[in-house]
């Protein structure tokens, strides 16, 4: 068997052998036989000392946004367990007096855990969703939300992504988590964009007020109805904006007004759920105004390419647009 | 972002599994540059399909980060690391061989060239004839076919063991590879004629 194993790893099998190391692989009555035959490769592998390919940047980006949503969760674990801990403290000294026997077992962190939910909204799709306190939430595409299933002293969700929040009034703060910062309000609808992989940010109000916290600072920004903030290279700035803009998303309508091109192809890329290509430097200096609504990516691909000087072509296998100057 | 010399260097792992029971992700990066190359390798040699182990190394890494505090001496992070690694890529394995369209991509990405374009039924024609032809190559093309056929050794393997250069190897089992190909298609050809003329 070893030798067979062997030549699977190394894709030197005849037809015959591949369904007889494949039938044994796929017998669970096998298991310790197949786990010494991929340990030996695994040590093989990680005793190799210059390995390819060398790095994978975007998956580590990845990576570290599920990392910080783990800590986001432990985090509002522990404000659950801590306001659990107070009714129970008072129940326990109680027991205590009376029978002197310690007797509380672990805390059940599963249930603790159950507790808080995780919304995420693959590529190309959109979704709405209602929190405990009856707000409203249209989570965009690629986008993901967490929130504890019931609301206590204040509303803390964790958004990696973009949505829009029709926040209800109430007198307990309602608190967005993002990579960039925290975004904090009592009631009020706003627009809140932070996908990891771009590095952008921005917060878009409506009505009411908010007020935006730098993580890891102290500075706090409040913005009026129309105002923006958006990261920029060198920080945040707050800006007059046509806020249709940028929360007609959540309608099914993507508008754009003199949209410059790159912010245009990552629009759509989220909106369709495909990879648009092109390395003409040329085409940075495009930029697009108008409406999308009910348009398939053909319909939207040909539309650029009567607008502008540019063609473009499908790879069906791929499933990558490529766009080039006429 | 560390340069590539630096990645071949193994990180001080009881430092970093000390900071990472510390809630400090920082390390993760160093973890991620010297691992992501062997686990790919790795998980590529098992799977052949390089479609989906990304999802499963990404898995990996945030599985580590969850069970951080249990990972308490370098023995425990080297047999974790390769235990949740292992049971993963088994998983997937299993699943995409019971499936017929996925089995059929895996069997072609295992096969050794000279099989490549025969299906089973034709291969049980001529299996009898390969060990023959076989016998009919050149000494030192025979040893190195050997070698790779039999022992599944790989190319490398094989150089290190006779004392050759890689290219040698590879040079010589191309050779023996596509002398085979040829007659086992004529071989394949001529038994599907006798098969037809006799029906």
């Amino acid at each position: 068997m070893k030798n067979l194993f062997k030549k699977y790893y190394h894709s030197l099998l005849s037809p015959g052998e591949f369904s007889e190391v494949t039938d044994f692989i796929g017998n669970k009555k096998n298991d310790s036989a197949v786990f010494n035959q991929m340990k030996s490769l695994w040590n093989e592998q990680m005793s190799e000392s210059n390995a390819e390919p060398v790095t994978n940047s975007a998956l580590f980006t990845r990576i570290k946004e599920s990392i910080w949503l783990e800590k986001q969760k432990a985090a509002q674990r522990k404000i659950t367990v801590y306001t659990w801990g107070l009714r129970i403290a008072a129940v326990l000294v109680v027991a205590l007096v009376i029978s002197n026997i310690f007797f509380l077992s672990k805390p059940e962190q599963n249930n603790l855990a159950a507790q808080l939910q995780t919304i995420t909204t693959p590529m190309g799709a959109k979704s709405k969703i209602v929190l405990p306190d009856s707000s409203i939430v249209w989570l965009n595409s690629g986008s993901t939300l967490s929130y504890p299933q019931q609301f206590g002293k204040n509303r803390p969700v964790t958004l990696v992504g973009e949505a829009y929040f029709e926040v209800a009034k109430n007198e307990t703060p309602f608190l967005v988590s993002t990579q960039y910062g925290d975004v904090k309000v009592k009631g009020t609808s706003f627009n809140v964009k932070a996908y990891t992989d771009d590095n952008a940010f921005e917060t878009t109000l409506e009505e009411g007020v908010v007020a935006f916290k730098v993580k890891n600072t102290e500075n706090e920004v409040t913005l009026q109805p129309g105002e923006q903030i958006e990261k920029t290279a060198t920080g945040f700035i707050v800006k007059q904006v046509e806020t249709k803009y940028y929360t007609s998303w959540k309608d099914g309508k993507l508008l754009f007004n003199k949209e410059p091109f790159p912010d245009f192809i990552k629009k759509l890329e989220r909106w369709y759920n495909v990879k648009i290509e092109y390395s003409d430097p040329e085409l940075d200096k495009l930029w697009y105004t108008g409406t999308i609504e009910m348009e398939t990516i053909s319909e939207v691909m040909e539309m650029i390419s009567k607008a502008a000087p540019v063609k473009y072509c499908f790879n069906n296998k791929t499933r990558v647009f490529t766009i080039k100057a006429k | 972002m560390n340069s590539p010399e630096q990645m071949t260097v193994k990180p001080d792992l009881d430092k970093i599994i000390a900071a990472l029971a510390n809630d400090n992700e920082a390390p993760m990066e160093e973890l991620f540059n010297y691992y992501y190359p062997r686990l790919f390798n790795f998980s590529r040699k098992f799977l052949k399909i390089e479609e989906g182990i990304d999802d499963i190394i990404q898995e990996v890494f945030v599985k580590i980060w969850q069970n951080r505090k249990k990972i308490n001496s370098e023995a425990t992070f080297n047999s974790y690391i390769f235990t949740i690694t292992r049971n993963l890529l088994l998983n997937e394995l299993r699943s995409r061989l019971n499936n017929k369209k996925t089995r059929d991509e895996i069997r072609s990405l295992s096969l050794a060239q000279e099989y490549s374009s025969l299906d089973e039924i034709e291969y049980n024609d001529v299996k009898g004839k390969v060990d023959q032809l076989i016998n009919t190559l050149p000494e030192r093309q025979k040893e190195i076919f050997v070698l790779s056929r039999t022992e599944g050794l790989s190319h490398k393997e094989i150089a290190e063991k006779l004392g050759i250069s890689t290219k040698t190897v590879e040079y010589h089992i191309t050779q023996s590879s596509r002398f085979l190909k040829e007659k086992l298609k004529n071989l394949g050809f001529i038994s599907f004629l006798w098969v037809y003329l006799f029906l």
